[in-house]
């Protein structure tokens, strides 16, 4: 996966998920494959029910949690790149507008 | 770290990992939540209650139960039938289990799924769909379901289904009317992107002994299919099996089937009265004394399958044993369990024979 925090990412369609306990579980089913999410994965895994950049998902965590903005792009970042190695989001790569790349 | 992919507290996960210990959690139910039906399959072992409505658990009867299975530690619930989409409230039981954080999948013949229904499983959050399918032509499958237009009502829902990404397995009672058409029905299968799952016992219906006799795979048809799908263990299976994994299954100890009416089975055709929802709280049911009978069966209690030579090819059904009302009860083999290992174990020794026949070589050899 690409380390652009313009890339953006949503839920796989493939994931069905639940929410118990205040913390999100997923499931995949064709992996038969259980995760949960813990902290802030729980509203991380809300704001990407559409295509949402990683970078806007990092400002809106920071304006909800006390968090540096730095510490917040590492642990988001990270944490989006596990997901994707679980097979949980889908990445759509990050358009190009004229002169932005 | 923000955010993680692993917890120790969350409640669904923490059941996992006492069932995964050993404990015995009722993690999947298989719920049949109506009789009522749209088709008239001539197999069906639940045909002497076909559309009797009566009696049949309310949408806020259901729903207390479901609140109850999360507490108890379920993860799973099937829901069936019947055909379980005749239940207008269907929908308000499935977002009723979703918001409760219970997974859920169903078995259906399909009939019923249009794309507005598709498209509320999917937003529902569905696990999973099992479609009945009798055939490969709609010759046979409407032979099998008495209904005309069914074969491509359930074609049409396994298209819908995966249209949205739904997993989905076809599965299938093998009979001696279908039989022919196995390869045919796989091929269905893999042009729709599912899986096919065809299975080989067909149940008596319910109070009624010997009736499926007439219409299940005789002897050579059994083998045959045996060999299609590969079903013979291999050398390392044998090997290692145990008595426990061949005759002790998963029926009250990790799973268990509740009725229209509210009554809870080890099984949909291990029918035996464990309790009723109505007058019983699901707790007292599952740790009550008729299901901890049936939790103290070990294979010491079974000496007539555990000193049997087939029994390394057998997976025991005492379901399959109580409906056909054999033995007079749970102890004894069940005849149709018997015939099907005797099948697997006869094409295990035809490909030892073959394997022997062939040329040989060993590394090292001079």
């Amino acid at each position: 996966m690409d380390s652009n925090n313009d890339m953006k990412i949503k839920r796989s369609d493939l994931a069905v998920w639940r929410v118990v306990d205040g913390e999100v579980v997923i499931l995949l089913p064709e992996e038969a494959a259980l995760h949960a999410l813990t902290g802030c994965g729980t509203r991380v895994w809300e704001l990407i029910e559409k295509e949402t950049a990683i970078s806007e998902i990092v400002e809106r965590i920071c304006a909800e949690y006390e968090v540096e903005p730095q510490q917040a792009n590492e642990d988001i970042t990270e944490f989006v790149h596990k997901l994707a190695e679980m097979k949980l989001v889908d990445t759509v790569p990050a358009v190009c507008v004229e002169g932005s790349c | 770290m923000l955010a993680g992919t692993a917890t120790p507290n969350n409640f669904a996960l923490r059941m996992v990992r006492r069932r995964r210990t050993g404990e015995l959690i009722p993690g999947e139910i298989h719920f049949e939540i109506t009789n009522r039906c749209n088709l008239r399959c001539f197999h069906c072992y639940l045909e002497p209650y076909m559309n009797q409505a009566i009696d049949e658990l309310s949408t806020s009867e259901v729903t207390g139960i479901l609140d109850q299975l999360f507490e108890n530690g379920t993860f799973d619930v099937t829901f069936s039938g019947g055909e379980p989409l005749c239940r207008p409230d269907i929908f308000t039981i499935m977002d009723h289990a979703r918001e409760r954080g219970l997974f859920f999948g169903l078995k259906t013949n399909g009939t019923l799924i249009t794309e507005p229904v598709a498209d509320k499983l999917k937003k529902l959050g569905i696990t999973g769909v099992h479609v009945s399918l009798y055939g490969a032509t709609l010759m046979t499958h409407e032979r099998v379901t008495g209904i005309p237009g069914s074969y491509a009502r359930t074609v049409r829902a396994v298209k819908l289904l995966r249209e949205r990404n739904i997993q989905v397995a076809i599965k299938t009672s093998m009979m001696n009317c279908n039989i022919g058409e196995v390869k045919e029905m796989e091929n269905i299968a893999r042009q729709l992107g599912v899986a096919f799952s065809p299975d080989p016992l067909v149940f008596s219906k319910v109070g009624q002994p010997g009736s499926a006799t007439d219409i299940r795979l005789d002897d050579d048809q059994l083998k045959t299919l045996i060999i299609e799908r590969n079903w013979v263990p291999d050398d390392v299976d044998l090997l290692v099996s145990d008595l426990e994994r061949h005759l002790i299954c998963s029926a009250a100890r990790t799973k268990c089937a509740i009725s229209p009416q509210g009554e809870v089975f080890p099984c949909t055709t291990w029918r035996l009265p464990l309790g009723n929802l109505r007058s019983q709280s699901f707790k007292d049911i599952w740790y009550g004394e008729a299901a901890s009978r049936i939790r103290a069966i070990t294979v010491s209690d079974l000496p007539m399958c555990a000193g049997c030579e087939l029994v390394n090819y057998c997976a025991r059904c005492p379901g399959l044993v109580n409906i056909e009302k054999e033995n007079g009860g749970i102890s004894g083999p069940s005849s149709e369990n018997c015939r099907l290992a005797r099948a697997i174990k006869g094409v295990k020794e035809d490909e030892r024979k073959t394997a022997l026949r062939k040329p040989q070589y060993r590394v090292g050899a001079n």
